[in-house]
């Protein structure tokens, strides 16, 4: 049956690895003449005094990253993309086509159908992801884009692609299922991928690992968190690394201006000691909560974790609809 | 092969598909080892009922079992004794009819290849054509392939010779014929071609208006009706013991078409042995004149059973 389930869907598998592996190239293409620019310029061009040809040296270095941006998007993308195209035709449409009538009435059973051609189309959607997934690391380690716990580099880098990818994957067979047609699937099945993904990034992702903590105090003013994700800061009672009940990390902030704007003048402009003087008095101190670079793997497994179960639950209705198919 | 075992018996057996019943109260016994016609109008519920007794279509109403078990359960076990033709011949398009066969052995344990290959060989078809260059007949052809070389104990085709021409219809019956003499299979079939199911069928089940009108040895079906012709006259005229399926008049002359447990003797009939054909036409008459011989209107025209309903209820 894994052959029958192959070579099926083999036409729509080998045009997804096509359309990913040309990607590939244009990235490699793209990022290599980037980390040249920006090697060439680093090395001529930090510190002392700047040649006149660093002008030149830093435009081309300004230039080469004018694809960065769009390569993101792509690759921010693609786990869904692929995911839905590859998983919604799964079931529907061998339906449209009449052939599940075919496939359903030969001697095996619908369970051990559906589990076949799951297990091989998602081992294709895994694989194709899968190795995109070194060129994606080596890219925005190469390239210095940010801390890759920040949600710009950490959605386009590392293992929780893959739960993007097979999510996506078993959101399109569930609604072919479901639907049975194919195009509705698709339809249907890329905006609740995102808005899925968005939930989970705004709000389940930043309490996933449980965050770390900066106080800054006495000095009010922000710490050093170095490479990490800063989730929330503002001022907060002294004491309490939240803000107090009833209380957001805005109405922190503010209530510590009122105090500081005057208290500058006060203190004719100097920020350190009007700080303090507005730390003592409003006994707020400044507080960063925040992911640390060090979380990125933690904070990866996890995430890829939410997704694969949501993942099961999808496999759930797939395998409900299909055994009690009623035409 | 003994008739005490069955192959396929329904007990008020229904699908309603939205507001119209495409099947209703269904009942019959096919015993094993028959070839039985499954005959009726379009949307009388043929494909419906052989969709249901497949396991594809899941009954609204009533119950199907299949050689003791119900299809329902999509046991391998059931799925197994099973060779279903759909009535649109659906296979992968793009494979080629050798991938189309390791489909088949690969799905089927009981798969026969030699049978597979002889069959498509004698045919002309290719193993290296796409299916979906074939002709329609011939995509037809490797469909009922694949029914047959499952090697099934029931065979249920949908329009089995439809889309095949004289020729291979020929074939496909003496096909049929051989795997149940050799192999004690069971065939129900649908088909619109009355005169070839003749000639094969032991069997005949007629559909219309989705209920069951008649299903019987085919030999009981022929001993048991007759067409009576005689002078124009009233219906009261009919001999007792005889019930009335349909009736068409001329001018001067009635034509019955009766069932009767016992011989007619009434010298004033004149009694003929009926086809297959016209015993089905008959009852397909019969249903669409409403279920009752039309008496008050002589002036009826002599064709009063041609069908409005062609909507292919059955299909969807």
């Amino acid at each position: 049956m894994t052959w029958v389930a192959w070579r099926v869907q083999r036409l729509q598998f080998l045009a997804a690895a096509a359309a990913v592996l040309i990607f590939a190239l244009w990235l490699l293409t793209t990022a290599m003449h980037e980390h040249t620019a920006l090697t060439i310029f680093s090395q001529r061009c930090s510190g002392g005094q700047p040649a006149p040809i660093c002008a030149i040296l830093g435009h081309r270095y300004f230039q080469s990253q004018r694809w960065d941006s769009a390569n993101r998007l792509i690759l921010y993308a693609i786990p869904g993309i692929l995911g839905v195209i590859l998983g919604a035709p799964l079931v529907a449409r061998e339906v449209e086509h009449g052939t599940s009538r075919v496939a359903w009435t030969q001697s095996i059973t619908r369970t051990h159908w559906l589990a076949a051609k799951l297990l091989v189309a998602g081992l294709v959607t895994a694989a194709v992801i899968g190795l995109l997934i070194p060129l994606e690391q080596w890219w925005t380690g190469t390239l210095q884009l940010g801390p890759h716990i920040n949600p710009d580099t950490f959605d386009v880098s590392g293992i929780v692609n893959l739960g993007y990818g097979l999510f996506a994957f078993m959101l399109g067979a569930a609604l072919g299922a479901v639907f049975r047609r194919t195009g509705w699937a698709i339809v249907a099945g890329l905006p609740l991928f995102v808005l899925f993904r968005a939930l989970v990034r705004f709000t389940i992702r930043p309490g996933l690992v449980s965050p770390e903590f900066a106080t800054a105090s006495p000095n009010p003013f922000a710490p050093s968190i170095g490479n990490a994700w800063a989730l929330n800061s503002g001022y907060v009672p002294l004491g309490r690394t939240t803000p107090a009940t009833g209380q957001t990390w805005n109405s922190g902030t503010n209530a510590f201006f009122r105090c500081f704007s005057p208290a500058l003048k006060q203190f004719q402009g100097s920020d350190a000691v009007a700080g303090a003087h507005c730390a003592t008095v409003t006994k707020l101190h400044f507080v960063v909560r925040y992911q640390p670079e060090s979380r990125y793997w933690a904070l990866q497994t996890a995430e890829t974790a939410v997704f694969l179960a949501a993942g099961l639950v999808l496999l759930g209705i797939t395998v409900l609809a299909v055994r009690r198919w009623r035409t | 092969m003994t008739d005490t075992v069955t192959a396929l018996e329904t007990s008020g057996l229904g699908k309603r598909y939205g507001r119209t019943w495409g099947l209703q109260d269904c009942s019959f016994l096919l015993p094993q080892g028959r070839v039985a016609a499954l005959v009726g109008p379009n949307g009388s519920g043929k494909s419906t009922l052989l969709r249901m007794a497949a396991g594809i279509t899941v009954p609204t109403a009533g119950e199907v079992r299949v050689l003791g078990s119900s299809p329902q359960d999509q046991t391998v076990d059931v799925l197994t004794r099973i060779g279903y033709l759909d009535q649109e011949r659906p296979l992968y398009k793009t494979l080629r009819v050798e991938e189309m066969l390791r489909f088949g052995r690969s799905l089927n344990p009981a798969w026969d290849d030699q049978l597979a290959r002889r069959y498509l060989a004698e045919l002309d078809i290719s193993l290296r054509s796409r299916v979906g260059k074939l002709s329609t007949g011939q995509q037809a052809q490797v469909a009922l392939t694949l029914c047959l070389a499952k090697r099934p104990e029931l065979l249920l085709l949908d329009e089995p010779v439809a889309a095949l021409d004289p020729l291979a219809r020929q074939r496909l019956m003496q096909v049929l014929l051989g795997s149940v003499v050799d192999g004690g299979i069971t065939v129900l079939l649908s088909s619109h071609a009355l005169s070839d199911l003749e000639v094969v069928c032991d069997y005949v089940i007629i559909l219309s208006a989705s209920h069951v009108q008649l299903a019987d040895d085919l030999d009981r079906v022929l001993a048991t009706h007759r067409l009576l012709v005689g002078p124009r006259r009233d219906p009261s005229a009919v001999p007792n013991g005889v019930e009335i399926v349909s009736a068409t008049h001329t001018e001067r002359q009635s034509n019955w078409l009766v069932r009767a447990e016992q011989p007619v003797t009434d010298p004033s009939w004149e009694v003929v042995q009926p086809t297959l054909e016209e015993v089905v036409l008959a009852y397909l008459r019969d249903q669409a004149s409403g279920g009752k011989v039309s008496l008050r209107s002589p002036s009826a025209p002599e064709h009063a059973g041609n069908h409005t309903n062609n909507e292919d209820v059955g299909a969807r």
